[in-house]
């Protein structure tokens, strides 16, 4: 539950994740028990990345948010996992996702940057994405951050699975 | 462009919903069991989150200040830079389009070369080849019965319900890719 109290610190949290762009608050989100693809599980990912490029180009956005529900986080009252910026004139190829992980079970991470397909193929709970797509001006000022150097260079490999946005000495795949 | 949110499902439904930012995002699940709680849940957000963009953002932060126990069940994200995400199988020869019409083919020859395998598969016609380079060891034996499965973004091949690979085509290769960007820090 979310109380009123909490808005705005909830608002500057999200307002710097979005103008500074480097973190991005929220919870990572893939299992890390081993996992053994299907035909199924393939298809259903590739389809998802699939529909959500569609989704994002017909958008006509430059850049997105891209969310994912990689695990079942229903007992904290959560859907989605993890998030990252989806750029559709990303230098790897349209729509690519700009995000942080961990090595399973490490506390360190690394920025990545992936195809909308890799995104959702390892099994998520729920084969669903959210995509937002901010104002003109917030996302003239994301593709700029992306296209430099600033999130590689405001990036601290050491991780904790906490997302506290004020940490000074540690990250989190969501803030 | 407008902003707002949108969700995406895939398979069995189309569950897209759009929304202006600051208004409500509310949709089916494709589980049946999630439906009344989920769509129970996102009007409760709405009421919450005075802008569609927090949306995300709060749910976790929230969660994580407020019970790092729940911090620590929950498992980290990881760097799936194994699997299927390093996709990078290829078809060197021939065609895996006829195979999969028929959906089975046999392993005619298996040649590792360097640090791939490259596999030759043979419909039961004979008429019908595919060479396959897999990037590691394929770990397949001469002889061996592999089903050839086409989804909408490539071919996955599988031998005793096993994944072998996956031979993404065009539409695959653009969404299946990933690398480390260089920290600088």
């Amino acid at each position: 539950m979310i109380s009123s109290m909490r808005r705005p610190v909830i608002a500057f949290v999200v307002g710097a994740a979005l103008l500074i762009g480097a973190t991005e608050p929220a919870l990572a989100g893939r299992p890390c028990e081993p996992y053994e693809p299907t035909a199924l599980s393939i298809s259903k990912g590739l389809e998802l990345g699939k529909r959500s490029f569609d989704r994002l180009d017909a958008s006509g956005a430059e850049i997105a948010l891209i969310a994912r529900a990689g695990q079942n986080l229903g007992q904290y009252r959560l859907r989605w996992s993890h998030m990252g910026f989806v750029w559709r004139d990303h230098p790897d190829g349209r729509w690519t996702v700009v995000h942080e992980l961990n090595g399973c079970g490490s506390a360190t991470s690394s920025l990545y940057a992936e195809g909308l397909g890799s995104f959702f193929l390892d099994d998520p709970f729920r084969y669903e994405a959210m995509i937002v797509i901010p104002d003109a001006e917030t996302q003239r000022r994301l593709v700029a951050m992306l296209r430099g150097d600033l999130p590689q260079r405001m990036h601290d490999a050491h991780y904790s699975v906490v997302a506290y946005p004020f940490a000074t000495d540690y990250q989190n795949s969501n803030g | 462009m407008i902003p707002g949110v949108l969700r995406v499902a895939s398979c069995e439904e189309e569950l897209v919903r759009f929304a202006p930012c600051g208004q409500s995002v509310i949709t089916a699940s494709t589980d049946a069991s999630h439906r009344e709680h989920d769509m129970n849940r996102s009007i409760r957000l709405r009421r919450q989150v005075s802008a569609a963009l927090l949306l995300a953002f709060t749910l976790h932060t929230t969660a994580r200040a407020a019970d790092p126990a729940a911090a620590s069940a929950a498992t980290a994200s990881e760097a799936s830079v194994g699997s299927l995400a390093a996709a990078g199988s290829v078809v060197v020869g021939g065609s895996l389009a006829l195979l999969a019409v028929a959906g089975t083919a046999v392993v005619a020859s298996v040649t590792v070369v360097g640090a791939s395998t490259v596999m030759v598969l043979r419909g039961a016609s004979d008429a019908a080849t595919a060479s396959v380079r897999v990037v590691g060891n394929a770990s397949l034996a001469v002889g061996s019965v592999v089903d050839v499965v086409a989804v909408s973004t490539g071919c996955v091949l599988m031998s005793a319900g096993r994944i072998v690979a996956f031979v993404p085509n065009e539409v695959g290769r653009a969404l299946v890719h990933q690398r480390p960007l260089a920290s600088l820090r």
